[in-house]
């Protein structure tokens, strides 16, 4: 029972980042935290950034963090909702519109409006990550070590999967060596 | 070259399964070079509407592929066959990261990993804004939204409600050629 209560918040609450994520997932990332660290308490917001990161080390779309999240917090079933919601949505909508796309794209307006969208789902992307470092980079170590990926992501075309490996070794030896503690 | 529904399913499969660090490389590769499915301008505006349309990118451009050539069914099985494997290997993973994150070696590498994918989030935002072309329009609209989400803490429709109308008159009234 508390399962299927837990897969129906699931459902919806992916069932609306469904439909505002603009630009893939990442632009409502900061929606996607709030709701589950903060309104439903399924999990802390470290455990959030490192299930994002593991989401990450798999290959794939990087829209499976919300199967990970799905499966963490309700099992088989939270998965499926997860999946579901997040994907069914979108889909439907974009079935739609692109049976009229002949119609719309290459006219002036389409033009305008892709103008203005794919700046604002960069902003999105951007701000999410600027709040994720706001509420865990507390120590000069964490500072640096996500302001080197940033700019290894930005300027570089490394694989994001060796970035993120990287990260995890320095961090592993920062702590041996008493550089970076964890709370 | 019109593929079957079960060329389409295991394309896309393909896709999803060595889209290591992101599916646009691989499926670029895949869709126009290897099986020929768009010529380049189809697939540019492919990703173009997968991208101002909600939802994630690729699923979204699986499903365009898949309805192109067999409809509903087509789109069905297009987005199936790209999430599928990696879906099967996320659980794996999260078996895994139950079982072991408590250990205070692997604890520290998640962690140093999860510090790393958010410098990676603001990085891969850097990525996309200078492959647009210069533009001051652009800037104002990220600083915007950046503004209202990190500073203001909006919640992501409040914004948009006020992004989408700002973005479109700005680049409507500042035309750049």
């Amino acid at each position: 029972m508390n399962q299927l209560i837990l897969s129906l918040q699931i459902l919806l609450t992916f069932t609306k980042l469904s439909l505002i994520s603009f630009g893939g997932i990442v632009s409502s990332l900061s929606e996607l935290q709030h709701d589950v660290v903060n309104k439903y308490h399924w999990m802390s917001h470290s455990n959030f950034i490192q299930l994002y990161a593991l989401a990450q080390m798999a290959p794939g779309p990087n829209v499976t963090v919300v199967t990970l999240i799905g499966w963490q917090v309700a099992g088989l079933l939270g998965a499926i909702a997860a999946t579901i919601g997040m994907l069914l949505p979108a889909s439907i909508v974009t079935y739609f519109v692109s049976r009229f796309a002949s119609q719309f794209v290459g006219t002036e307006n389409y033009k305008l409006l892709e103008r203005s969208l794919i700046p604002i789902a960069i902003g999105l992307f951007i701000a999410s990550g600027l709040s994720f470092a706001i509420i865990s980079d507390r120590s000069v170590f964490t500072v640096i070590v996500t302001m080197l990926s940033m700019l290894l992501m930005g300027f570089t075309t490394i694989n994001p999967v060796w970035i993120i490996l990287s990260g995890a070794i320095v961090a592993f030896f920062a702590n041996f060596f008493g550089i970076f503690m964890i709370s | 070259m019109k593929p079957t529904l079960k060329e389409l399913f295991l394309g896309f499969l393909k896709i999803g399964m060595l889209g290591f660090g992101g599916v646009a490389a691989v499926g670029r590769h895949i869709i126009v070079e290897e099986r020929k499915w768009l010529t380049e301008e189809e697939f540019a505006t492919y990703v173009g509407m997968g991208q101002i349309l909600p939802g994630p990118n690729y699923i979204n451009v699986s499903v365009m592929i898949g309805n192109k050539y067999h409809g509903k069914l087509g789109a069905f099985v297009s987005a199936f066959g790209i999430y599928f494997i990696p879906a099967v290997i996320v659980v794996i993973l999260a078996i895994l990261y139950n079982k072991f994150s408590l250990i205070p070696e692997i604890h520290v590498l998640m962690v140093g990993a999860g510090i790393t994918t958010i410098g990676m989030i603001i990085g891969n935002g850097i990525k996309m804004l200078t492959k647009l072309k210069y533009d001051l329009n652009n800037y104002l609209v990220i600083l915007f939204a950046t503004t209202l989400i990190v500073i203001f803490h909006f919640r992501i429709a409040q914004s948009l409600f006020l992004l989408i109308p700002f973005s479109i008159i700005i680049n409507k009234i500042f035309k750049k050629q």
